[in-house]
């Protein structure tokens, strides 16, 4: 079990990438007054077939002749879900890309913290460059966004891995999720 | 986010980058299937990324992989640079990689006790 969601998060991402897609979109969506906790991830890469659709949900599946190796990273997700009265259902069609979603019960006393998605999203965004990623974290009515191809617009893509851009990047993500953070908790409290 | 502040860093590092060429010399990889997330890659590629701009060092492109199928001795970080041999480093933590940062990119001495591979 992974010690944070946000470690899901980035072991869940690296199947898009690994899946060739150009666009993610990665919504955590915490509905604290209906106690809900929702992960979604949706990339235009590759997709899948029914048939490979269920075998991802297989820890021990594999295939020589298949170039992308799926492994324990669903299966784990999904795990962490159930324990916490959720569940991870993946809806995909081949040609188009693949939504990956988790959900959970927000207050679930089973439920790993968040943690650090700044971070994960710094690594993901500094990583792939080539990749765009719009990430959107709400915590009821207050939200962070980020576009990357905002970013990638104003600086130009020449200078988009600049270190000074990055740093840039994720001061904007810690100061986005440091304010959700600060709401949640105190919602949080309320709840408990 | 806000547009003026991309503009003005877009003003700072356009002066910047006339003064060097390009390309990347160096790669540097960082093993990220659900093996090294478990045990730390992600902090150990932030440590990287963060070394390098406090160093301020320009042309070394980071990127992620998946597993290297050497899940034991992960986190593993991979350090290619033209014309040199492939290294690969296991059991990486976060302060490791600081080190690899200053010592071997930029100083290009290998952390000999950290290698598991060669190429």
């Amino acid at each position: 079990m992974m010690r944070e969601i946000a470690l899901h998060l980035l072991d869940i991402v690296h199947n898009s990438i690994q899946a060739g897609a150009t666009l993610i979109k990665i919504d955590i969506l915490e509905k604290i007054k209906e106690d809900l906790l929702i992960i979604r991830i949706k990339d235009n890469g590759r997709g899948m077939d029914e048939k490979e659709i269920e075998a991802i949900f297989d820890p021990f599946y594999t295939t020589k002749q298949k170039k992308k190796k799926v492994g324990l990273g669903i299966p784990l997700f999904r795990d962490t879900c159930r324990q916490c009265q959720g569940d991870l259902e993946i809806f995909s069609r081949k040609g188009e890309g693949t939504c990956v979603q988790a959900y959970m019960k927000w207050s679930h006393i089973d439920r790993p913290p968040l943690v650090n998605v700044a971070e994960t999203m710094w690594v993901l965004i500094c990583g792939n460059p080539d990749v765009d990623f719009v990430y959107f974290h709400c915590v009821d009515k207050e939200s962070f966004e980020l576009d990357t191809r905002i970013i990638k617009q104003e600086v130009g893509r020449e200078f988009y891995t600049h270190p000074e851009v990055q740093s840039y990047i994720r001061d904007v993500l810690l100061q986005g999720e440091k304010r959700l953070r600060k709401i949640a908790s105190k919602k949080g409290e309320d709840l408990l | 986010m806000r547009i003026e502040d991309l503009k003005r860093i877009k003003q700072k590092v356009q002066n910047e980058i006339k003064l060097r060429e390009g390309e990347h010399r160096i790669r540097v990889i960082v093993s990220m299937g659900t093996c090294g997330i478990s045990v730390g890659a992600r902090d150990v590629m932030a440590a990287l990324l963060d070394e390098l701009s406090k160093e301020n060092i320009e042309g070394v492109a980071i990127t992620q992989t998946g597993c290297l199928g050497m899940c034991e001795k992960e986190p593993n970080v991979v350090v290619e640079e033209e014309g040199k041999p492939k290294i690969i480093y296991g059991y990486v933590s976060p302060e490791i990689a600081r080190r690899i940062v200053r010592e071997h990119i930029k100083n290009g001495k290998v952390l000999e006790e950290y290698v598991v591979m060669e190429e």
